[in-house]
Parts: structure tokens; C-alpha cells; sequence
């Protein structure tokens, strides 16, 4: 008898486990499922109210925004932008993040704050001064510069991050390999960048995702060539009325590489973003 | 996992794969140099219904220079202008201009007169200004010189709807004592009587408050309602100021519940649902509300007035940026625009703020755009033009956010009309510049 109520208490406890997870699911992926139907529907439903469940879809906003916004081009501009800059970002962080976790370097704490200091300016206070630098050295309009921009924006998370991921990992590893013959470059290279990569997956999504949305740099810095996707996905809303079913569907294609990317990083992100969690 | 990956493989094909993508990316960022070395016009453009026609059909239709108009959020298009033009920056050649900051661009002559670029090169053609609504040459024009050409022309229009105005047997309001009976016949549960646009700084300023300001004292030919000729506030000097706030506390139980705090888009969504039954806001506002689910259930009229028949008025123009390098094929490109193609385009594609005179005065187009409606109204009424207040001084910018402060503070009963009008003349004066 004990044990059937003990069953039952079980399976009831998971029941409500279950309802909750998939209560939780729905509310968090509602606003997606919305974007994503009201990317479908046209002008005449999309405000409707009370709103409007079943209708017959149309990639005519998807259409617009290719051919009225040329979203095409601006898509390859943000993934050839965004993907430098989070390569350079996520290189030239980690080995500094190396550097500051393995060496006694003087001051090193300092330094470690003084590249941190970088993220406490807040982006508008660099708006004019780069743009005056951009105009002086050629560069303004250019892919180089938001390049620049994001991976220089994206450096210090990437430091402080990785910082703390390489110092969890056993420094005798890497004595071991020194040991067994390998230079300094080798072991880092064969020992602990593997080791290091749900780190590295976790810190270039959250890298990547900053400079894919980044929007203030992206439409003072630019005129028409290095247009990213953010200035063409805010065209949708203007200061007078809001164009919902391109707003939408702009969102869906912003959403869409974060997604796959995501995805393909998923076996490393759960261990990532855990990682270091409980590190006294 | 260490076993499972060649090293050496992988660092060659990365840094192929890098290389290749460096060089993609150089080529690609020299495009746009290279498309600017041509016969080419770069135009700091907006984000509003013209503004696609200009980034699209017209920049397609101009066949002598190539149009690069990509449209810019109307904020950061302020922010970028005061970058690019305090900076003397030669990237755009061509400047649309909201008429809220146009003085503040007079002022600082960013943007160069179209008599002077005439004056410097007599083979340029005259520009056909007289093809175009005299009241909307208001802000294109500064010290007897041009600076310009308008491409729309706005303002406050009443916009409600038919159906249930119909269904309770009211009729248009004329003046806010009957604009308040409306809205509170009409209140109910699922649809409000009126929408107040009270959390927009330029909504609340120039579309609540200041659309029951207008009417209430005479205004002089200098005068704006808000400042006079010397700069002065006279939004409160009869006790107006407190008046159009009491006014617009009168209708505050009518707003949808929960929802004050609205700006342009939102109210007009919330319109456009259904879910409120009158709405006054600038005319290009209400670009795309007869596509929506209401359409044909709308009527436009002229906003109501107190005791004088007085609207502002509003509008884009497009001026030639004192540094460009290519100031001749600007004024070709405008002097294309006032032959009346470029307009013929913007009407075709639904801009419905129309500048051009023919086109004002074809019965057709006006049937077609029952916005224009308001335009009767101003004839049958006699209702004077007062360009928009308070932006004519160079840092309208601070006196709009000081004023619309003040008002707030009334609407939420932080202070009393009387007490924020004091503080707003006060403040205002001391950010004149």
C-alpha cells in the first residue's frame, strides 16, 4: 500500500515536473511562435484583435525586405563583420586570458581591470571619437572598422572569461606536456585549448550575439557599404507607426544564424556555461 | 578529443580559410568607395513611407547620377546628422530635414542655399518652386533665401471612427467641450473613447497638448503659439498653458485603462486594432490605416479647435549639405524632383502628406486619400497655418523635453497646471539659446 502511494506520489511529482517544464517551454517561446506567425501574415490580420489564429500565410514580408531593404546584402555584411571580429575578439582574448591565468606577469590583476574598464564606457561616449578617428584614417563606411570596434568591444568579456575557464583547468597538464617535450605554444595549443572548448563555444555565442545585435556603432560608423542587419531590421519600426509584419519577419532572419549557431555549439554551451560554476 | 584532431591540418585550412575571408572583406569594403568615385548621390535619408519611394522608385527613375538613399531610423537619422554635420563631413550630399530641426540646420548653415549654387553656376535650370502648396515652402525657406525643396506636408488630423459614431448618433466634434462628450459616450470596456499619446516627448508636445494650445489665444504672423518674435514663452501668457492641460485631463478617463503612456506607434496600433474609437496625431501617422483591418471604417477631420481656427503645421524636406562635393548634381536632383516626377512617384506609392499643387487640387487624388479631407475642413473653418511650435529656435530639442516634463508632471497630478506652467515659462527661458 506504502509503496503504491509512494508510486503514485512519484508519477504525480513528475506529472507536475512535466506541466511546469512544458508551462515554462510555452512561455518563453511564445513571443518566438508570435515573431514568427506575424512574419506570415499580412497587413489586413497582423493588427487585428482579437487575433487572428488561422489564415493563409505569405512570404510577402520576407519579400519586401529582400527587395525594398536589400536584407541580402546586409546579412553578408553582418556575417563577414561579426564573424572576423568575434574570430580576432576570441583569439587575441584567449591567449591574453592565457597569459594572465598562467604567467606571473607584474600587476597583472590591474591589467586584468584595465582591459575590463573598456566595457564600463558606454558605447555612445565612443560614438563621435570614432567616428572623427574613422573619417582621419579612411576607414569610415568600412568593414575594418566595425571589425575593429566589435572585436575590441568583445575583447575584454572574452579575457575575463576564458581567464577564469583556464584557470580551472590543472596547471600539471600542461607540466606534464612541457615535460614530455612540448614547447610552450604546444602544450597550449595540443593540451589546453581542447580542454578549453565548451569555454571558448560559450564565450564566442555570447560574443557574436553582442556584435550581431550591436545597433549605435553599426548605424553612426556606416553610410550604405558596411550597412549590417540591425540598421535595416530597426528601418521596420519608425518614430510614427510600426511596419509588424517586416519588424517580424527582420526578426526572424536576426534570429535565425544565433539560432543554428546555438545549435551546432549546444554539446559544448551546457558544460560551458556550467563550467566553473562551484569554483571556490 | 585531443586524439580525435589534426592540428596541423586544421591551422593550414583556418588560415586559408581566414586569408580568403580578409580578402573578401577588403574587396567588398572598396565597393563602396568605388560606387561613390561615379556620378552619385548620397542622401541622408528617414524611415518613413517617402522615405522608402526615395530609397526605391525615385532613386530608380533618376537615371543622371546614381541615388543611394538607404533609409535611417528617424532618431538615430537626428543623431547622425549632428555627427556627420558637426564633423564637416562630405559623406552625404543630399539632407531630408524634419521641420523640427530645420533651424537648428539653418543655424548652423549645414545646409546650403539652392540661390547661391544657382548664383555660382548660371547653366543650372531655375527651380520650379511654384509648382508646390505655398505653405509648405515654410521650411525650406530662412532670410529671403531657399534652402531646398519640402516632401511633405503635415499636420494634427481627427481621426475616428465612422461606425460607431454612427452607431451612437454623434457627429464630428468641432471643439473640445463636444470632443470630451464624445469620448465619453463612447468609452466602454473593450473600445476607449480617445487615445492620449502622453509618453512620446514630441507626441505628447506637439500632438496633445499643443493641439488644444492653438486654439486658444490669437496668434500673431510672428507668433507660434509657444514663443514669440523675440523668443519669449507665451505658451501661458492668457493662462492657455493651464487651460490645455485642464483640457487634456478632462479626456484622461477616457484613454484606454493602463495604456496612457503612449507614443506615435503604439496609439496607432492600438487604434488600428479597434480598440479606441477617436485618435488625433500628425497626419503621417496615419500612413497605412486604410490597409489595416479598419479600413473604410475611418473618417478624417480637422482637430477641434477652442475659440480660433488655428492648426499647426509640419513637414520633410530635402536640402543640399553645405559639404558636399557634388552641390551641382544635388540641385539637378531637385530641380528632377519639382518637375513633378519624383512627387507623381511618391503619390503613386501612397504617401499621402502631399507638397505638390496639381496634385492637391485633382478632385481624384482627393477621393483617393480621405486624409486630405482635413484640408476642407481647414477652407470651411478659415483655420490659420502656425508652423510647428516650439521648434524654431536652434535647440528646439531642449525646449520640447523641458516643456513636455512640465506637462507630465501636471497629467500625473506630480504638480498642479498652474505650478508646471510657471516652472515650464521659468525653465524655458533659461534654455533659450
Amino acid at each position: 500500500m506504502s509503496m503504491q502511494h509512494d508510486a503514485i506520489r512519484r508519477g504525480s511529482k513528475a506529472a507536475l515536473a512535466y506541466a511546469l517544464a512544458l508551462l515554462a517551454t510555452a512561455f518563453f517561446a511564445f513571443p518566438i511562435f508570435w515573431m514568427f506567425t506575424s512574419s506570415l501574415k499580412g497587413d489586413e490580420i497582423i493588427t487585428a484583435y482579437p487575433p487572428v489564429w488561422i489564415f493563409a500565410p505569405s512570404l510577402q514580408n520576407y519579400v519586401k525586405l529582400v527587395e525594398d531593404l536589400g536584407i541580402m546584402t546586409m546579412f553578408i555584411n553582418s556575417s563577414i563583420i561579426v564573424g572576423l571580429s568575434t574570430c580576432l575578439a576570441m583569439i587575441s582574448g584567449t591567449l591574453a586570458a592565457y597569459a594572465l591565468a598562467r604567467f606571473d606577469i607584474k600587476n597583472k590583476q590591474m591589467i586584468a581591470f584595465e582591459v575590463l574598464s573598456i566595457r564600463m564606457l558606454p558605447p555612445i561616449v565612443s560614438v563621435v571619437p570614432m567616428f572623427i578617428l574613422a573619417r582621419w584614417l579612411g576607414v569610415f563606411d568600412t568593414y575594418w572598422l566595425l571589425i575593429a570596434a566589435y572585436a575590441l568591444a568583445g575583447l575584454p568579456f572574452v579575457v575575463w572569461v576564458m581567464r577564469v575557464f583556464i584557470q580551472d583547468i590543472p596547471q600539471s597538464i600542461e607540466e606534464a606536456a612541457l615535460i614530455d617535450g612540448c614547447s610552450r605554444v604546444e602544450a597550449f595549443w595540443r593540451v589546453t585549448l581542447p580542454l578549453l572548448m565548451p569555454g571558448l563555444a560559450a564565450t564566442m555565442v555570447i560574443v557574436f550575439m553582442f556584435a550581431w545585435n550591436e545597433f549605435l556603432l553599426a548605424s553612426m560608423l556606416t553610410s550604405k557599404a558596411a550597412k549590417t542587419l540591425p540598421v535595416i531590421a530597426a528601418n521596420t519600426l519608425n518614430a510614427k507607426s510600426i511596419a509588424w509584419g517586416m519588424a517580424s519577419a527582420a526578426g526572424v532572419v536576426m534570429s535565425l544564424p544565433v539560432v543554428v549557431l546555438v545549435l551546432l555549439m549546444q554539446r559544448y554551451l551546457v558544460r560551458g556555461l556550467t563550467l566553473g560554476a562551484v569554483k571556490g | 578529443m585531443i586524439k580525435g584532431l589534426n592540428h596541423r591540418s586544421m591551422s593550414r585550412r583556418s588560415a586559408l580559410k581566414a586569408a580568403a575571408g580578409l580578402v573578401a572583406a577588403y574587396n567588398l569594403g572598396l565597393s563602396g568607395a568605388r560606387a561613390q568615385s561615379g556620378k552619385s548621390l548620397n542622401i541622408l535619408n528617414m524611415n518613413l513611407l517617402f522615405s522608402d519611394v526615395l530609397a526605391n522608385q525615385i532613386a530608380k527613375a533618376y537615371t543622371d547620377a546614381e541615388i543611394s538613399a538607404d533609409p535611417v531610423p528617424q532618431n538615430e537619422q537626428y543623431e547622425k546628422l549632428l555627427v556627420e554635420m558637426s564633423q564637416g563631413s562630405s559623406t552625404y550630399d543630399l539632407l531630408v530635414l524634419d521641420a523640427l530641426f530645420i533651424h537648428q540646420v539653418l543655424g548652423n548653415k549645414w545646409v546650403q542655399s539652392v540661390d547661391d549654387i544657382k548664383t555660382n553656376d548660371s547653366s543650372l535650370p531655375a527651380l520650379q518652386y511654384e509648382n508646390l502648396f505655398p505653405e509648405a515652402l515654410k521650411y525650406v525657406q530662412s532670410d529671403g533665401k531657399r534652402y531646398g525643396i519640402p516632401l511633405t506636408f503635415s499636420t494634427p488630423i481627427f481621426a475616428y471612427r465612422k461606425d460607431l459614431f454612427e452607431e451612437k448618433g454623434l457627429s464630428v466634434p468641432t471643439n473640445w467641450d463636444d470632443y470630451r462628450k464624445c469620448a465619453e459616450a463612447l468609452h466602454s470596456g473593450d473600445v476607449a473613447g480617445n487615445i492620449l499619446l502622453l509618453g512620446g516627448q514630441d507626441a505628447h508636445m506637439s500632438g496633445d497638448w499643443a493641439t488644444r494650445l492653438m486654439g486658444m489665444t490669437k496668434l500673431g504672423p510672428e507668433d507660434d503659439g509657444v514663443l514669440d518674435a523675440k523668443n519669449q514663452p507665451i505658451f501661458n501668457s492668457e493662462g492657455q498653458g493651464v487651460r490645455a492641460i485642464e483640457r487634456l485631463k478632462e479626456v484622461l478617463p477616457y484613454a484606454p485603462k493602463g495604456a496612457q503612456g503612449l507614443d506615435y506607434p503604439d496609439g496607432i496600433s492600438l487604434f488600428s486594432q479597434g480598440r479606441a474609437a477617436m485618435f488625433i496625431s500628425w497626419s503621417d501617422v496615419f500612413a497605412g490605416l486604410e490597409t489595416g483591418p479598419l479600413k473604410g471604417k475611418i473618417g478624417y477631420a480637422a482637430v477641434p479647435s477652442e475659440k480660433f481656427q488655428q492648426q499647426m503645421t509640419g513637414g520633410m524636406s530635402l536640402g543640399i549639405s553645405v559639404n558636399s562635393a557634388n552641390q551641382a548634381e544635388a540641385y539637378k536632383f531637385l530641380d528632377w524632383m519639382l518637375r513633378g516626377e519624383g512627387y507623381r512617384l511618391l503619390l503613386e506609392n501612397g504617401e499621402t502628406n502631399l507638397v505638390y499643387k496639381s496634385q492637391l487640387e485633382d478632385p481624384a487624388v482627393r477621393q483617393k486619400i480621405p486624409s486630405l479631407n482635413v484640408y476642407e475642413d481647414f477652407k470651411k473653418r478659415g483655420t490659420t497655418t502656425i508652423a510647428l511650435p516650439p521648434y524654431r529656435v536652434p535647440n528646439s530639442v531642449e525646449v520640447q523635453r523641458v516643456l513636455y516634463e512640465e506637462i507630465l508632471a501636471a497629467m500625473l497630478d506630480r504638480k498642479t497646471p498652474q505650478q508646471a506652467m510657471t516652472d515650464a515659462e521659468s525653465r524655458v527661458k533659461s534654455v533659450i539659446r
